[in-house]
């Protein structure tokens, strides 16, 4: 609940402020550009830990089946940028490989 | 006309945004099994959509609870990732300087990221309009409260979340909201240093801090080759007056 309240909390901050400063007073263009580059970094240190580390290591051998999900994944967010079918695609690969294998 | 707008736009704002609303339904239903899946109640996920409201967030923070992080973590994460509405409210804020306070302040609630986009759009051929923002990010609300809820209910009858492929769903979902973001230079730049920095972090650093220490990096990395990149192009005059000027 605490959890929910602190995000609900800061994420309204990150809506409001400019919506209502901008205008009133200037807001540093490099911090501008920084920003945009924030999401990059979260996702990636999500995804890439998320396909490559298993149980603390790195494993990068064919039986990580997290590998092959995530280049489908990826193709298809390229190809289409839906998450949905990037989410779809990757699962479908992990669990027909885990089934077959 | 700035900053007005009736009723007639905020219907126009919803029923445009129709399309989008289909496809953040199909999205919500996968976070709402996904939340289950990390020990959410329903309650727990109507509230945490109703009032944080930010998709990636949202789905980021559940897989940090999955993976047992602190609420500091968390919460810091989730600021993180949504600063980006820092840019898009600073880019809407001169088309609603009409618009009184208290309103702005109802309204900012309604900023994600689909709603923006078709807003922007709109607000840039036609002038601003809180009504059509409004009814924008009212299809976006609905559309992510109740998908979100139907699959938290009836996700748990889906059945073993292993054989299913949901551990690796949460993956899957960021990799599709990832790589739409690599365009150019800078931002395979700051990918490169997110990857390098998270993995050599998660060594050393307890629990999810190498996640806030990555975003950190990134926003550095891409900054620098961004600002470095327009050190080397040849100046022409009346650039736009939102470039920083540079010194030195």
């Amino acid at each position: 609940m605490c959890i929910v309240l602190g995000m609900a909390l800061v994420t309204y901050l990150t809506r409001v402020s400019l919506l209502v400063i901008v205008g009133r007073s200037p807001v540093p263009g490099a911090v501008i550009r920084g920003l945009k580059y924030i999401p990059i970094g979260i996702l990636a240190a999500v995804v890439i830990p998320g396909v490559l580390v298993v149980d603390g290591r790195i494993d990068i051998s064919p039986s990580n089946f997290a590998i092959a999900g995530g280049i489908v994944s990826g193709l298809i967010a390229a190809k289409w940028k839906n998450v949905l079918l990037a989410m779809l695609g990757g699962v479908l690969v992990v669990v027909f490989l885990r089934f077959a294998f | 006309m700035t900053g007005q707008g009736g009723s007639g736009d905020f219907w126009t704002g919803l029923r445009q945004f129709t399309p989008l609303a289909v496809s953040i339904f199909g999205y919500g239903l996968a976070f709402g099994v996904l939340a289950r899946q990390a020990g959410l109640s329903v309650p727990e996920i109507a509230l945490m959509s109703a009032l944080v409201f930010a998709g990636s967030s949202q789905f980021v923070a559940i897989g940090m609870i999955g993976a047992g992080a602190s609420a500091g973590q968390i919460i810091l994460a989730t600021l993180l990732l949504n600063l980006r509405h820092l840019l898009m409210g600073a880019s809407l804020a001169p088309y609603l300087v009409g618009v009184p306070l208290c309103k702005l302040a109802g309204l900012a609630h309604f900023i994600v990221d689909e709603a923006y986009a078709l807003s922007i759009d709109r607000f840039r051929k036609y002038g601003g309009s809180a009504g059509y923002l409004l009814g924008a990010g009212m299809g976006a609300f609905v559309a992510w409260l109740s998908s979100t809820v139907v699959s938290g209910t009836v996700g748990n009858l889906l059945g073993d979340p292993y054989a299913l492929g949901l551990d690796f769903a949460f993956v899957a979902c960021f990799i599709g909201l990832l790589v739409p973001q690599l365009n150019g230079v800078e931002a395979w730049i700051s990918f490169l240093v997110a990857t390098v920095v998270s993995l050599a972090a998660g060594r050393v650093l307890p629990g999810k801090w190498y996640i806030v220490v990555a975003a950190v990096a990134a926003a550095a990395a891409g900054t620098v080759v961004e600002s470095c990149a327009a050190g080397n192009r040849v100046h022409r005059p009346g650039h736009g007056p939102g470039d920083v000027p540079h010194q030195g």
